[in-house]
C-alpha cells in the first residue's frame, strides 16, 4: 500500500466522521489558543510594566500549567471516545484485509492532520485573542494601552511542544485500543442488550441525606471563621450526595413515576420515563460530573469576578486611610516623636495632607463565653467560634476622632462589634465587670483589625489608666507574646497614586533608618498587589471557567450523539408501531432537554445553597458587599446558561438529524 | 364476503437522490383481500415484496395507483392523521420483532394503546385474553432480552392484535425463528384467522406460506401467479408452492 493511499484514506475518514471530528478539532483549536494566551501573557513585557503586573504574570505562569494539565486530560478523554465510536469502522477495515499495522498508520496520518489544522488555527486564533486579552487586562488594571502586536516565540514553541506530545500520546492510545480487540469484537461493539438498572434505595437515601446535610451546614453557618472548615465538609458532602442522587436517586424517582399507572401510561410520559431510566443508567456519572464541574465554574468565576469588581471596597475596608503608621514603641513619647518625624517628611516632600488622625489602642485575643471574655494562651480549632479580638481605646481619643462628646464613669464602656454582634449588657474581663452603656453603630475604621479573620469587639474605656490596667493583666497571661499598647497615625492625601508610592518608599526608609519600632502601610502601594492578585485570580477563573464549560459541553454533545445512534432504532420502531413524526420529535425533545438541563438545574441549586457560605467566606477577605456578589453570581449563571442553551440547540438539531435519518 | 383491502395498479419508482438512476420496484400490482382471508405474498429478494408491504402499510406512497382499505383510500388520509390511522386499523408483525428493550413485554404490547390515549384499565382488560391465547401471561413483566425469540414474536403478535385491527400485516414473521417457534407462530396465525382476523403475510418461507388460504407470487414488480388453497391440506399446499416456485425460477425467465 502506498503512502498516498494512506493519506487519502486518512483525509476521507475525517471527512466521513465530521459530525464527531469537527467538535473535536474545534476543541483542540480552542484549547491550544487558550494555552497560548495564558503562556504569552506570562511572558509579555507589556504586562510586566503594568501596575501589579508581576504578580499577575506569576499567576499566569501557574495558570499555564493548570491549562496544560487540563488540556491533556480533556483531549485524551475526547479522543478515546472518538476511537470507541469508530470501532465498527476499524472492524470493517480489518476484515477487508487491512492489518492493525496499517490501521495504526492511517490513524497516525489522521492525528497528524488534526494536529496540523488545530495547531495552525489555534495559534493564529490565540495570537489574535491574545491582543484582545492584553487590552482587556490593561483596561482592568488601568494601564496605558500600548498598540502593536506582541508575539511570544517562547509561548509559540511551548504550545507546539506541549500539544505535539499530547497528540502523539493520543495516537498511541488509539493504537492500543485497536490492538487489544479482534475484528469480530470491533464489528459487534455496542449491540449487546442492556439490563434494566437496579433500584438502590439505600444509596438514594444516603445521597439525599448528604446533600441535605451539606446544604444545612452551608446555610446555617454564622461565623466567618468557622465557615472555612464547614466549607470543605459541605463541599465533600454535596459532591458525594450529587453522585449518589444522580446514579441511584434518579432511578428510584423514575421507577416511582413508572409505578404510578395513571401518570405513566400517557403518551407524553410513556416513552420518556422508560427511556430516561436507561439513559440515567448510562449517563448518571457523566451528568453528575457535569453538575459538579458547572458548580465549580459558577462559584469560582462569580467569586473571583465580584472580588475583582469590588476590589475598591475591599481596599477601603482594609486600608481606611491612604497612609497608616503603627508605632510599637512602649513609651508613648517615643511614638509621638516618630509621628512628628513623619509629619516633617510630609512637609519636606511637599505632600498635601487632607485629613489625619491619631490614637492609642490595645488589642488581643479572647474567648467569649456568655458575657465573659476569657484570655488564655493557645487555642484549639473547636474554639474558633468563640474567638474574638478585643480592641480598647480611651474615651478621649474616641471623642476627638469621631467628633463626639460622650462621657463615661469608672466601670462603664461603649461597645462596637464589626462582625459577630455582642448584645449583652455587661462584659466580664479579668474578673472585673464592665457595664455596656451604649452599643455604637459606627466606629473608627482600623485596617489591622479588618485584616483579622475573627470578629472584633471595639471597646471604649473611660481613661488611659483602665487601658494600662488591662494591659498589665494581659501581660500576666501572654508574657512575652503580649501585644503592647500601640499608637496609630493615619492620614489621607490628595496626591496622585504614583506620588503616594514614592512617598511610601521614603516613609519606610525613614522608619527603618531612624530605628523606630513600628511599621507603615499605604493603600496605593497595596493596591498594586491587590490588582495583580485579584486580577490574576480573575483571569485564571475566567480561563478555567471557559475550559470547564467547553469540557462540559463537549461531553454532553458526544453523549447525545452516541445515544442518537442507539435511539435511532427505538424511534424507528415507534414510528412503525404508530407514533407520528411530531410525537417522536416531542418525545426526543423532552428527553434531550432533561438530560441537558438536569445538571445545570442541580448546579443552580447548589450555587444558591452555597451562597450564604460563600458570602461569609468572602467577608474573611474583607469583601462584604453581598449585593455585588449576588449580582455577579446572577450574571455568571445567566452567561453560563446562555452558552448552555446555545450548545443545546446545536446538539438537539444534530441529535434529531441522526435519529430521524 | 366484503372486500377489505384493494390494491389498484400500484406502481413505484425509486429515484436516486441526485436524479439519474431510476429503479422500478413495482410496475403494476393489483389484487384484493377479502374480510377474514389469510393471504401470503411470496417472491424472491428484489421482487418488490417489501415495497408492496410498505405501501400497503402506508409507510410509503406509490408513484401511481391506489390502496383502498374498507373503500377508504390511504392516499386520502392526511399526513397528520396517518399515525393514528395506522395505529387503529393496522397491526404489524416484523421479522426482527421490533420490541423496545426499554419496555417490559406488557408495556411493549400497551404501546399502541398508550399512543391512542386509552386508560390503564381498558388496556389491562384487552390484554388478558390475548396474553392467555398467546401463552405469554407469565412473561408480561419480563424484558425482551430475557425471553426467547419465539416468545418475543408472540409478544409482538399481541401488540399487533391489541388494537383490534382490521388487517394484520406480517413481514417475514418466521424469518428469525427456529423451526419449532416458527410452527408455534404459524399455529397462532391460523387460530386468529379462524376467529375472523384478516392477515396479510409477506414471506420467503414455503412452509409459512403453506398455511395461508391464498398465495400471491410477485416477480419483477408484478403479481405473476396465485394459488388458492381450496380443500388442500398444508402438505399439498407446500407441494403446490414448491412447484410454482420452481416454475418461477426456471420458466419465468422468458419475458
Amino acid at each position: 500500500m502506498t503512502k498516498r493511499f494512506f493519506l487519502r484514506l486518512a483525509a476521507d475518514n475525517i471527512k466521513k466522521n465530521k459530525k464527531t471530528y469537527i467538535p473535536y478539532i474545534l476543541t483542540c483549536i480552542l484549547t491550544i489558543s487558550m494555552y497560548y494566551i495564558v503562556k504569552s501573557l506570562s511572558l509579555n513585557p507589556g504586562v510586566e510594566k503594568m501596575i501589579g503586573g508581576t504578580t499577575l504574570m506569576q499567576l499566569m505562569f501557574l495558570g499555564s500549567w493548570i491549562v496544560a494539565l487540563f488540556a491533556f486530560i480533556f483531549l485524551f478523554y475526547t479522543n478515546s471516545f472518538l476511537v470507541k465510536r469508530r470501532r465498527k469502522e476499524f472492524g470493517v477495515f480489518n476484515i477487508l484485509g487491512m492489518e492493525k499495522r496499517h490501521l495504526s498508520i492511517v490513524l497516525g496520518w489522521e492525528t497528524l492532520y488534526v494536529a496540523l489544522i488545530s495547531l495552525s488555527a489555534g495559534l493564529i486564533f490565540g495570537i489574535a485573542l491574545d491582543k484582545a486579552m492584553f487590552l482587556l487586562i490593561g483596561k482592568l488594571l488601568n494601564a496605558e494601552i500600548v498598540l502593536g502586536f506582541f508575539i511570544a516565540p517562547k509561548a509559540l514553541a511551548a504550545a507546539v511542544q506541549l500539544f505535539a506530545v499530547i497528540f502523539v500520546l493520543i495516537w498511541l492510545n488509539a493504537i492500543c485500543q485497536i490492538h487489544v480487540s479482534n475484528p469480530i469484537e470491533l464489528l459487534q461493539a455496542g449491540t449487546a442488550g442492556e439490563k434494566e438498572p437496579k433500584t438502590k434505595w439505600l444509596m438514594a437515601v444516603i445521597g439525599t441525606g448528604c446533600i441535605a446535610a451539606g446544604y444545612y451546614m452551608a446555610i446555617t453557618v454564622k461565623d466567618p471563621l468557622a465557615s472555612i472548615l464547614v466549607f470543605f465538609m459541605a463541599v465533600v458532602l454535596v459532591i458525594i450526595g450529587t453522585y449518589m442522587l444522580f446514579t441511584a436517586g434518579s432511578i428510584v424517582f423514575l421507577k416511582m413515576l413508572r409505578k404510578n399507572k395513571r401518570y405513566y401510561y400517557k403518551t407524553k410520559h410513556f416513552t420518556s420515563v422508560s427511556g430516561m431510566i436507561y439513559c440515567m443508567k448510562q449517563n448518571a456519572v457523566g451528568l453528575a460530573n457535569i453538575c459538579v464541574l458547572s458548580t465549580m465554574v459558577l462559584v469560582m468565576v462569580s467569586s473571583t469576578s465580584s472580588m475583582m469588581v469590588g476590589m475598591e471596597d475591599i481596599l477601603v475596608t482594609r486600608y481606611p486611610e491612604d497612609f497608616t503608621v503603627y508605632s510599637n514603641e512602649t513609651e508613648l513619647e517615643k511614638g509621638e516623636e516618630m509621628f512628628d518625624r513623619v509629619r516633617n517628611l510630609q512637609k519636606e516632600q511637599g505632600l498635601q495632607v487632607a485629613e489625619e488622625k491619631q490614637y492609642t489602642f490595645l488589642s488581643f485575643m479572647a474567648f467569649q463565653n456568655g458575657n465573659t471574655f476569657q484570655v488564655e494562651k493557645g487555642a484549639s480549632i473547636s474554639e474558633f467560634n468563640a474567638m474574638n479580638a478585643l480592641f480598647f481605646i480611651p474615651l478621649s481619643d474616641y471623642n476627638k476622632i469621631m467628633g463626639e462628646n460622650k462621657t463615661l464613669h469608672e466601670g462603664e464602656i461603649l461597645l462596637y462589634s464589626n462582625r459577630q454582634q455582642y448584645n449583652e449588657s455587661v462584659l466580664n474581663l479579668f474578673g472585673k465587670e464592665y457595664r455596656v452603656v451604649e452599643k455604637l453603630d459606627d466606629f473608627i475604621s482600623n485596617g489591622s483589625m479588618a485584616a483579622n479573620m475573627e470578629s472584633t469587639q471595639f471597646i471604649v474605656v473611660p481613661k488611659m489608666e483602665e487601658m494600662n490596667e488591662i494591659y498589665a493583666r494581659e501581660q500576666e497571661v501572654y508574657g512575652e507574646m503580649t501585644s503592647p499598647i500601640r499608637q496609630v497615625y493615619s492620614f489621607d492625601t490628595e496626591a496622585e497614586a504614583d506620588e503616594q508610592r514614592q512617598f511610601f518608599d521614603k516613609l519606610r526608609s525613614l522608619i527603618r533608618e531612624e530605628g523606630f519600632s513600628g511599621y507603615s502601610e499605604s493603600r496605593a502601594a497595596a493596591e498594586t498587589d491587590f490588582i495583580g492578585l485579584y486580577g490574576g485570580f480573575f483571569f485564571i477563573g475566567i480561563f478555567l471557567g471557559i475550559l470547564f464549560v467547553m469540557a462540559t459541553v463537549l461531553i454532553i454533545y458526544y453523549k447525545q450523539i452516541s445515544e442518537g445512534y442507539d435511539d435511532k432504532d427505538r424511534f424507528a420502531i415507534m414510528l412503525k408501531v404508530g407514533m407520528s413524526q411530531s410525537e417522536v420529535k416531542s418525545s426526543i425533545h423532552s428527553q434531550v432537554l432533561t438530560v441537558f438541563f438536569l445538571p445545570l438545574l442541580a448546579a443552580g441549586v447548589h450555587v444558591i445553597a452555597a451562597f450564604p457560605l460563600m458570602s461569609r467566606l468572602l467577608v474573611l477577605l474583607n469583601f462584604s458587599n453581598t449585593n455585588l456578589y449576588m449580582a455577579c453570581t446572577g450574571i455568571c449563571f445567566l452567561v453560563f446558561t446562555g452558552m448552555y442553551v446555545l450548545i443545546y440547540m446545536l446538539t438537539a438539531r444534530t441529535y434529531y438529524r441522526i435519529v430521524s435519518s | 364476503m366484503a372486500v377489505l383491502l384493494e390494491a389498484k395498479c400500484l406502481k413505484k419508482i425509486y429515484t436516486t437522490r441526485f436524479g439519474g438512476n431510476q429503479v422500478q420496484a413495482l410496475s403494476n400490482v393489483s389484487f384484493s383481500v377479502e374480510q377474514g382471508e389469510y393471504v401470503a405474498i411470496m417472491g424472491e429478494s428484489g421482487s418488490g415484496k417489501t415495497t408492496l408491504l410498505n405501501i400497503l402499510a402506508a409507510l410509503d406512497k406509490p408513484t401511481s395507483g391506489h390502496v383502498l382499505l374498507n373503500q377508504k383510500s390511504l392516499t386520502d388520509v392526511k399526513e397528520r392523521e396517518m399515525a393514528a390511522f395506522r395505529r387503529d386499523n393496522l397491526g404489524f408483525v416484523f421479522q426482527d420483532f421490533n420490541l423496545l428493550d426499554t419496555f417490559s413485554l406488557q408495556d411493549n404490547i400497551f404501546l399502541p394503546l398508550v399512543l391512542g390515549g386509552k386508560d390503564y384499565k381498558e388496556m389491562k382488560r384487552r390484554l388478558l385474553p390475548i396474553a392467555q391465547k398467546l401463552g405469554i401471561s407469565q412473561l408480561l413483566q419480563k424484558y425482551p432480552y430475557e425471553v426467547s425469540g419465539g416468545q418475543k414474536q408472540r409478544a409482538a403478535v399481541a401488540r399487533a392484535l391489541i388494537t383490534n385491527p382490521q388487517l394484520v400485516l406480517a413481514d417475514e414473521p418466521t424469518g428469525a425463528l427456529d423451526s419449532r417457534a416458527a410452527d408455534g407462530l404459524l399455529r397462532i396465525f391460523h387460530e386468529i384467522n379462524q376467529e375472523g382476523q384478516t392477515i396479510l403475510m409477506v414471506t420467503h418461507s414455503t412452509k409459512a406460506a403453506s398455511h395461508a388460504g391464498r398465495i400471491l407470487f410477485v416477480k419483477d414488480g408484478e403479481v405473476f401467479h396465485q394459488i388458492y388453497r381450496g380443500s388442500s391440506t398444508n402438505e399439498q399446499m407446500y407441494q403446490k408452492i414448491s412447484d410454482t416456485l420452481t416454475l418461477l425460477a426456471t420458466g419465468g425467465e422468458q419475458r
